[in-house]
């Protein structure tokens, strides 16, 4: 049976706030599918484990790295999506380059599956191109 | 009047087709006071009415007159419809203010958009601007997360 929209909905805001913010990873386990896949547009994370790893890598990377919540949607059936922003500096190397101690704030937009009442997908759509241009990321068009 | 959840999702659809299929931007579907927060191309956020959805529709039309919306996935619940698309083109005309590659480009992207009274009030977008860039030749190789 499919969880509520409301029960989904808080899924939601424990993934942003308690698992990326607060690396809360037994929350993680509880909430997150095994088989759970995490999927930018040029990376997927195929389990919860490495999806587990990246958010305990990206706070090496990022110091007071957090998650806001802004708004998020869910249905009766199994979908849901969020729209959210990240901040945080940048104090170590993070996808090969190296600690700017810039800091960044972006927003994205992440649809979510879920799968017996748990997370099972999340398709992440987010800045990272203002991100890189934050970090002064050269090989980048200038922006108009 | 409030339209059902359903009937917002087959305004969205007809209004966004429309609009990157054609051209047509469907003016009595945006309030005047709309309130667009996509950030594509590093624009101003916060643009009002539909002078926003325009530019940004004239600006990757004017670059791919062939573009296509696919719409892969879509969620409607109360007041709000999220869409998980695809849209596919062949720059003729130039993204993003450089000059014309004529390759095929395919970008993926969500927006969310919430309307009342059967209007879009707001809209939010996020876009693989970095995978359009990258198929461009003009952005570093896709980032390796380890």
């Amino acid at each position: 049976m499919s969880a509520t929209a409301a029960a989904k909905r808080e899924i939601i805001r424990q993934f942003f706030e308690d698992i990326w913010t607060d690396q809360d990873m037994d929350l993680a386990d509880e909430v997150l599918d095994p088989e759970f896949s995490f999927v930018l547009p040029f990376v997927t994370l195929e389990n919860r484990e490495a999806f587990k790893q990246l958010v305990l890598h990206n706070h090496v990377a990022w110091q007071d790295l957090t998650y806001t919540l802004l708004d998020s949607v869910a249905d009766d059936d199994e979908k849901g999506a969020a729209y959210w922003r990240s901040k945080g500096t940048h104090v170590n190397t993070w996808n090969g380059i190296e600690a700017t101690g810039n800091q960044m704030s972006i927003e994205g937009i992440t649809f979510f599956k879920f799968s017996n009442g748990k997370l099972s997908l999340a398709l992440v759509q987010n800045d990272f191109t203002t991100l890189l241009h934050q970090l002064g990321v050269s090989e980048l068009p200038k922006r108009r | 009047m409030s339209l059902t959840p359903q009937e917002n999702n087959d305004l969205a659809i007809k209004f966004f087709e429309t609009a990157w299929n054609t051209g047509e931007i469907m003016e009595d579907l945006i309030d005047p006071q709309a309130v667009d927060h996509s950030s594509v191309g590093g624009k101003e956020k916060q643009e009002v009415g539909p002078g926003s959805f325009k530019k940004i529709i004239g600006m990757f039309r004017a670059a791919m007159p062939d573009i296509k919306l696919d719409v892969q996935d879509e969620i409607f619940v109360e007041d709000k419809v999220v869409h998980r698309w695809v849209m596919t083109g062949t720059d003729t005309g130039g993204v993003m203010g450089m000059p014309p590659s004529n390759k095929n480009l395919t970008f993926s992207g969500t927006t969310i958009v919430r309307f009342k009274d059967g209007k879009i009030v707001e809209r939010w977008a996020n876009v693989d601007e970095l995978g359009l860039l990258q198929q461009l030749g003009v952005a570093p190789p896709p980032p390796n997360e380890n």
